[in-house]
């Protein structure tokens, strides 16, 4: 039984209207004994129908009261049996040749039918649920699974930068910042055997968006380029150019992708060795 | 009337109690008035209406089951349908352009100047809806026209009919969550 469908089929609506065959209308209320989902339907309709009729009340006369409990004193109350289609049914049930136990068996069986299909239904909806958390759950795994693995590697890059830096030939070259940027300051950690050199930016100005930073080496007295790069927290070191030889390391502020030679006015930073 | 009260007062009635009869008519007289105005938009046949729909009430009483529903809703469709047919014997007699008669909205509020405002008040409700629910309302609700005779009045094709009338009925709900809402920011 799809009861989507059965609700999308517009029949409920002309339940509510009264626009339904007597076997229609007692298919509905069938319906709604069974699914909890037609029945909610039904009564939400009706109620906003009830509700509307509130919001719209009109005082009726005062007199009227009154003539209609005088007319009801001399109206005699239909008694349930005798005009109602159920009480048809029943007879129409009573009159067939088969024997009272059948009729409990009919009921039974009945009953069966509409508990399996409650039982079905109720699984129905428990094993979707669980779909529904075992896929979130699988969700959360990959996600899980992805972030270790970034973790992995910065683990990996982490601990090379730390055997680099405990190296006894790596030599650590601490640039404070010059008077007219004193409180900046960059560390390079340099190896003067396999010329690797490693910059960590401990403190330094952000540049305007059209400008970058670029590390500077100085060799018996020449400036030698040694890298733009741009201040990034994600990572602790930056890798820079190698060199062979040094006397200082120095940073200046230069157009974006650097320049030939420093300009020395924009001198951030700068440490001798 | 609060639920447990009503249904010791049905079960009174059932037993033939009028007293208790009374009780429902006080709790429920000017809703359903409303709806029969709206339905014949007269007053004297409203009242007519009332009567007939009160002793229907009284005398199928017993054939009222909580499990079909609530007894509101119960009495609403024995007014209604009553109030409809009043509006089809008058249509008859009067023989009158039906269009001229669903022209309500604006004549209703022309004629009901000895109502009280709260039937404007209904009128104004429903003008909150999309005009062409209202429409529908109008007809399937309010005037009792199956689909088919809407969708010969209106020269609309039945299938627009039947989308229309299940949408409208859905933004009646829509419609009073939106006054229920309206109320409570107001009563803050």
């Amino acid at each position: 039984m799809d009861i989507k469908a059965y609700i999308e089929s517009g029949i409920i609506e002309r339940y509510v209207l009264g626009h339904v065959s007597p076997q229609e209308k007692q298919e509905v209320e069938c319906m709604s004994h069974i699914y909890a989902e037609i029945a909610d339907e039904l009564r939400s309709i009706e109620s906003s129908l009830e509700q509307i009729a509130i919001k719209g009340a009109v005082t009726p006369p005062a007199h009227l009261k009154a003539s209609i409990m005088e007319r009801i004193k001399s109206e005699e109350q239909v008694q349930k049996d005798s005009n109602k289609p159920e009480a048809k049914i029943i007879a129409m049930n009573t009159s067939t040749p088969t024997g009272k136990l059948n009729k409990y068996l009919a009921a039974a069986v009945v009953f069966l039918v509409i508990g399996i299909g409650g039982i079905l239904i109720f699984m129905n909806q428990q094993q979707s649920s669980l779909n529904e958390q075992l896929n979130a759950t699988n969700d959360r795994l990959d996600s899980l699974n992805v972030e270790n693995a970034q973790l992995q590697t910065t683990l990996v890059a982490t601990n090379n930068d730390l055997i680099f830096i405990k190296d006894a030939q790596t030599m650590k070259v601490l640039m404070n910042g010059t008077p007219a940027h004193s409180e900046n300051l960059a560390t390079v950690y340099w190896n003067t055997t396999s010329k690797k050199v490693l910059l960590e930016v401990n403190n330094l100005s952000t540049p305007p968006s059209d400008k970058q930073f670029q590390l500077w080496a100085i060799v018996n007295g020449q400036p030698q380029d040694m890298g733009v790069f741009d201040i990034n927290t994600a990572t602790a070191f930056l890798e820079m150019n190698e060199t062979s030889d040094a006397q200082a390391f120095a940073i200046t502020l230069e157009p974006k992708g650097g320049s030939a030679s420093p300009s020395l006015d924009q001198m951030y930073v700068i440490g001798t060795i | 009337m609060k639920e447990s009260e009503l249904h010791i007062a049905i079960d009174q009635v059932k037993q033939g109690d009028s007293k208790a009869f009374e009780k429902i008519y006080d709790a429920y007289s000017s809703a359903l008035f409303g709806v029969c105005l709206k339905i014949v938009n007269d007053q004297e046949q409203a009242e007519d209406v009332m009567q007939d729909a009160f002793v229907k009430i009284w005398k199928n009483i017993q054939s009222y089951e909580s499990s079909k529903g609530t007894f509101f809703t119960w009495m609403l469709n024995i007014a209604r349908n009553t109030a409809i047919d009043k509006l089809r014997q008058m249509k008859k007699r009067g023989g009158g352009s039906i269009q001229n008669e669903l022209n309500d909205v604006s004549n209703m509020v022309a004629n009901s100047e000895s109502f009280n405002t709260n039937t404007i008040g209904l009128n104004e409700l429903l003008q909150k809806l999309p005009e062409e629910h209202q429409q529908i309302l109008e007809y399937l609700y309010y005037k009792g026209y199956t689909q088919q005779e809407v969708s010969d009045e209106l020269d609309l094709p039945l299938g627009t009919v039947k989308t229309r009338s299940r949408y409208a009925l859905r933004a009646l709900k829509d419609l009073f969550i939106l006054l229920l809402l309206a109320w409570t920011l107001k009563h803050i």
